[in-house]
Order: structure tokens, then C-alpha cells, then sequence
């Protein structure tokens, strides 16, 4: 049985101009996975903005905020409607920002790049310059052209007048994609080759370390590279930033093999036993299943009760894609082995 | 495959850096003949040296100098800086000011075009225009073509007068947005080591950054 489970990585650093100036970093990248969806995104502050850095990372949190409140409706949504709503929620947040520092709202001004994945289902979406590296048949293909003036100084902002109608979105069912990397334009300097319009081998490999290494090995990974390998590299002197969104299929025999860790972080349990027991469940998935009584059929298999059989259910298939269906409700009353093993979901990571 | 997650170079690509090109748009007329002509060549060389000691200017500016003494003459076309050497320039005849400028302006429209063309990415180009007196020739359709892609923000101009003579209405006719200067003396040499740190932090600037300039360093070549 093969599992498909979407998972995250980021990174950004500060480019050598901005550290010769004494600045921090202006780019930020945020994600999270949730059992409901995993999310990028990626800001790169404007160098002309006071609060470049801080505006990057209210882009970058307000889009997570959406994705958390809004993606299950997303995709009952024109992608118009969805890219309004993106807007308007950040004029919303660098607006109390602003006035609290007392600027103007352009002093907050970032570019943003996002993505995200759940119940088969993917939006995608670009304001401003960077690239968004779409994975689809084994390569990577810009998903959209970005927005960019005729000078390289020149992009539009979260905070341009025209942004709702500049920004894009795109949406749809994810089965053709494997994976989507964000980058900002520091990165893709060295990602992105402009004459022939294609990506670096780098960006494949990158998107597949997450087939191997737990997503905060690869995020470890992505800054040492950003910082050791392309920031050093002859004229690249901006910020650069990186998020990669990935699907991850494996079998389940296979996860079996790997790293505790890994496991862990595949399966979004802490606990021992939480690990333990998911296994127990996906293993009796798969064999044979009966037309009905297939929870009992587990329940028999694994030694746990029908509520614990069907939370671990409930879960995987949401977590892993996978395609069974089981439409008995959990029974709150079924209490044997009530204590939730299955992790709460984390916070959204934020790197800058 | 590299699973130590380290990225080799050659799984990386690279891109042209991002152009300032930039047009010297000099004044060789007969009254530059002497002293000011020999300052402005120690100028234009220590501008050139300038650039070419940069790590990212000695591949992003590209210089173009076109000079207007008696006739214009193109001497450099937006080179690289890898290919130009320092050009020995004498005073000769009138001052046709405005068929200069025109001719400064085709060489950059020209150079971006074949930047875009080229997939390169670019700055605003800067037109550094240098007089000592004033134009022996219309300059009413270079005025309006400047003044246009100065206000559209497609164009950056720095005009500086030499000498008493220098008509500084003209010049600031050329530079709507920003006033003239009037060099020191003949601090050419000073004047073009301000523009070259000028270029290296454009070239350098992240992008959207808005580069200020260097204004306590204009004390040191010009005044007002």
C-alpha cells in the first residue's frame, strides 16, 4: 500500500549586501502541516520599505492564517475571489501594523509566493518577482510568469494598488504534481536559468531530500546551502530564500525501514505507541479487506478498540491520501483508548 | 543524487548579473582645451578604474562615452568594462550639446533592448552629462526626450557644469528632477570617484531598494 503525504521545508538568509549594511534579513518563510493541508510561503521584503523584514513576515503569516481558516472552502472559490481575499487580509494586517508604527502601509511592503496541499486538492499563488517551481512528470516548470517591472528594482507589492489585480492563484486537483518550491529572486539567481527558462538541477534535488530526511533536517540542509554555497556565489549579494512543499510516496513496508524520526514526522505521532499503533493499522490495511466489518477486521488484527481503529483511520486518510472509506462516525462514548496519540497540530514554522 | 544534502555547483546555474548601464556625455569643446581637458581624463580613467575594482560593478556597469567638441563621437558603445580602456580625449571646436545627448540616449534605449533580448536583467540607466559652456546647436527634442524618461523614471541624469561659463539653465533643463551641480575647480577626478561609488551601490542594491545618493560626498567636487 503506498502513502502519499505532503511535506514541508524552508529556509532563508541574509544576503551579503544586507549584512555589509548592517541589515537583517528581508525575505521570510513560513509552513506548516496540519492533517488538513501542509502550506508554503515566502515573502521577500521591499528594499525600499523601513519594515521590509517585518512586512515580509505579516505577508508570510497572514497567508498561513487564510489557509488555516479558509482552504477547505477554497475549493468552491474562483480564484479571483480567493486572490481578493489574500489582498484585503493583508491590507488588514500591515494596516494595524502600520499605524502602530506610524508609517505608511508601503513601508511594510513584500512580495509573496505560496502553496498548498490537501484532500487532493492544490492552490497556488505569486505576487510580485521570485519563482514558484512546479514538479510535474519528473520536471520542474515555472508556474506562472511573474509580475516584474522593466528595471530589476522594480515589482509589485502586498501593498501595490493594483496588487488584487496583478496577484495570481491557480487551483485544482494535485494528482499530476509532485512538488512546489518557492523561491525569492536572491535564490533564483542561481536556481533559474533566464535565456532557456529553466530550473536548476538543484531544485529537483532539493524537493527530493524530503523523500529521505525529516523535514527539519532538510530545513537545516536549505539554510547551510543558501548560506555556504549560494550566497557566496560571485555577484549574488540579496537575500535568499526558499520553501519546498513535497509529495512523499512511499510503502508502507518501506516507512517501516526508515528512521524513527522520519516515521514520526510521516505519520504526525510523537508518542511510541501512537507510531507503534499507526503501524499496526496500516499493516492490517493490507491485506485483504472484508466488504463489511472492516473495522472490526483491524480491531481484530491490531488488538485496539473500534474508537481507537477509527481515529487512526480518520487520520491516515486524511494525512497519507488514502483512498478508503470507512463513514461509520466515531463514537465519543467508545472510550477504551480515548487518549489522543495523535499530535495536536504544530504551530506554523516561520524562518527569516 | 547528492543525499548528503550539499549542493555542488554544478547543480546550479548561472545568470548574467543585472546591468547599470551608464553614458558619459562629455564636453570637448575647444574651451575644455588645456588643464580641463587633462583633468577630465584623469576622471573618465579613475571612473573606469573605479568600476573594475568592484566585485559585482566590474560586471554590471557597462559604459558607453559619447563627447561633443565640434562633432559628436561615439567612443564607447555600453562595453564591458573588461574590454574598454581609458579613451585619450582632446578639445576641439563647438559645443552641438543636444545632438550628443540624443545620440547618448540611442546607445541606451539600443543597449536595453539588447538586454531584454538577451534575457539580462537591468537597472535605470544613468546619463552623466558634463558642459563647460553651452550647446551651439538645438536642444529642444534631446530636452524633451530626457525630461520624458526622467519623470517616467526610466532614466537618471547627473549634470554637472565646469567653470563659470557653464550654462546651468541648460543643464537643468536636462535634469528636471534633480538640480545641477558646479564643479569645484577642476575636481574632475573627485567627481568621477563619487560616480563610480555611486554605480558600485546601484549595482549592488537589493532589488526595490531605492540607492540614495552619496550627498556628503558631493561636497567634495560640486556645489550648487
Amino acid at each position: 500500500m503506498t502513502l502519499n503525504r505532503w511535506m514541508t521545508a524552508g529556509a532563508a538568509v541574509v544576503g551579503r549586501a544586507h549584512e555589509q549594511q548592517g541589515a537583517g534579513c528581508q525575505d521570510c518563510v513560513g509552513y506548516s502541516d496540519t492533517s488538513k493541508f501542509s502550506a508554503v510561503a515566502l515573502a521577500d521584503g521591499a528594499g525600499s520599505a523601513k519594515y521590509a523584514s517585518e512586512g515580509a513576515g505579516i505577508a508570510v503569516n497572514v497567508l498561513l492564517r487564510i489557509i488555516e481558516r479558509s482552504f477547505s472552502s477554497f475549493s468552491q472559490q474562483p480564484s479571483d475571489s480567493i486572490g481578493k481575499l489574500i489582498i484585503s487580509s493583508m491590507a488588514d494586517g500591515i494596516e494595524s501594523a502600520a499605524q502602530t508604527a506610524g508609517v505608511a502601509p508601503r513601508e511594510f511592503a513584500s512580495t509573496l509566493l505560496f502553496a498548498a496541499t490537501g484532500g487532493g486538492f492544490l492552490i497556488a499563488g505569486q505576487l510580485g518577482d521570485g519563482l514558484i517551481a512546479v514538479q510535474k512528470n519528473g520536471r520542474m516548470v515555472p508556474l506562472c510568469e511573474p509580475a516584474k517591472g522593466e528595471f530589476k528594482n522594480e515589482t509589485v507589492f502586498v501593498t501595490s494598488p493594483n496588487a488584487a489585480k496583478h496577484i495570481f492563484v491557480t487551483l485544482g486537483p494535485c494528482d499530476a504534481v509532485a512538488g512546489i518550491v518557492l523561491m525569492s529572486d536572491g535564490s533564483a539567481d542561481s536556481l533559474f536559468h533566464n535565456e532557456s527558462r529553466t530550473f536548476a538541477q538543484a531544485v529537483n534535488n532539493m524537493a527530493g531530500w524530503l523523500d529521505r530526511h525529516t523535514p527539519a533536517d532538510v530545513s537545516k540542509a536549505l539554510r547551510e546551502n543558501l548560506w555556504n554555497v549560494i550566497r557566496n556565489r560571485p555577484g549574488i549579494t540579496d537575500d535568499c530564500s526558499i520553501a519546498v512543499l513535497r509529495r512523499v510516496s512511499i510503502e508502507v513496508e518501506d516507512l517501516a525501514q526508515r528512521a524513527r524520526e522520519f516515521q514520526s514526522c510521516y505519520l504526525n505521532r510523537k508518542r511510541a505507541d501512537g507510531l507503534k499503533n499507526a503501524f499496526s493499522v496500516l499493516r492490517a490495511m493490507s491485506v485483504p479487506r472484508l466488504a463489511r466489518g472492516y473495522v472490526k477486521q483491524i480491531c481484530t488484527a491490531t488488538g485496539l478498540s473500534p474508537s481507537a481503529v477509527r481515529r487512526h483511520l480518520h487520520d491516515l486518510k486524511e494525512i497519507c491520501q488514502l483512498t478508503f472509506m470507512d463513514s461509520t462516525p466515531v463514537l465519543a462514548s467508545a472510550t477504551q483508548d480515548k487518549r489522543a496519540d495523535v499530535d495536536s497540530s504544530p504551530q506554523p514554522a516561520f524562518e527569516r | 543524487m547528492t543525499d548528503d544534502m550539499t549542493l555542488r555547483e554544478e547543480e546550479l546555474v548561472s545568470n548574467p548579473t543585472a546591468r547599470v548601464p551608464v553614458c558619459l556625455c562629455l564636453d570637448t569643446s575647444g574651451s575644455m582645451g588645456g588643464d580641463p581637458i587633462d583633468e577630465l581624463n584623469v576622471g573618465v580613467a579613475t571612473f573606469l578604474e573605479g568600476l573594475r575594482s568592484d566585485e559585482v560593478a566590474q560586471f554590471a556597469a557597462e559604459v558607453a562615452i559619447v563627447t561633443f567638441g565640434g562633432f559628436v563621437s561615439e567612443l564607447l558603445d555600453c562595453a564591458s568594462l573588461s574590454r574598454v580602456e581609458a579613451p585619450s580625449l582632446s578639445a576641439y571646436g563647438e559645443t552641438p550639446m543636444g545632438q550628443a545627448v540624443e545620440k547618448a540616449l540611442d546607445l541606451l534605449e539600443a543597449r536595453k533592448r539588447e538586454y531584454s533580448n538577451a534575457g539580462v536583467d537591468y537597472f535605470q540607466p544613468w546619463l552623466a552629462l558634463m558642459t563647460d559652456g553651452q550647446p551651439t546647436d538645438a536642444i529642444d527634442r534631446a530636452v524633451n526626450r530626457t525630461a520624458a524618461l526622467v519623470q517616467s523614471r526610466k532614466l537618471s541624469v547627473f549634470a554637472v557644469g565646469v567653470g563659470e561659463a557653464a550654462d546651468m539653465t541648460v543643464l537643468s533643463r536636462f535634469s528636471p528632477n534633480r538640480q545641477p551641480l558646479r564643479l569645484r575647480g577642476l575636481r574632475f577626478r573627485q567627481f568621477f570617484e563619487w560616480l563610480s561609488k555611486s554605480v558600485v551601490r546601484v549595482s549592488q542594491s537589493t532589488p526595490r531598494q531605492d540607492v540614495p545618493l552619496d550627498l556628503l560626498g558631493i561636497k567634495d567636487w560640486g556645489t550648487v
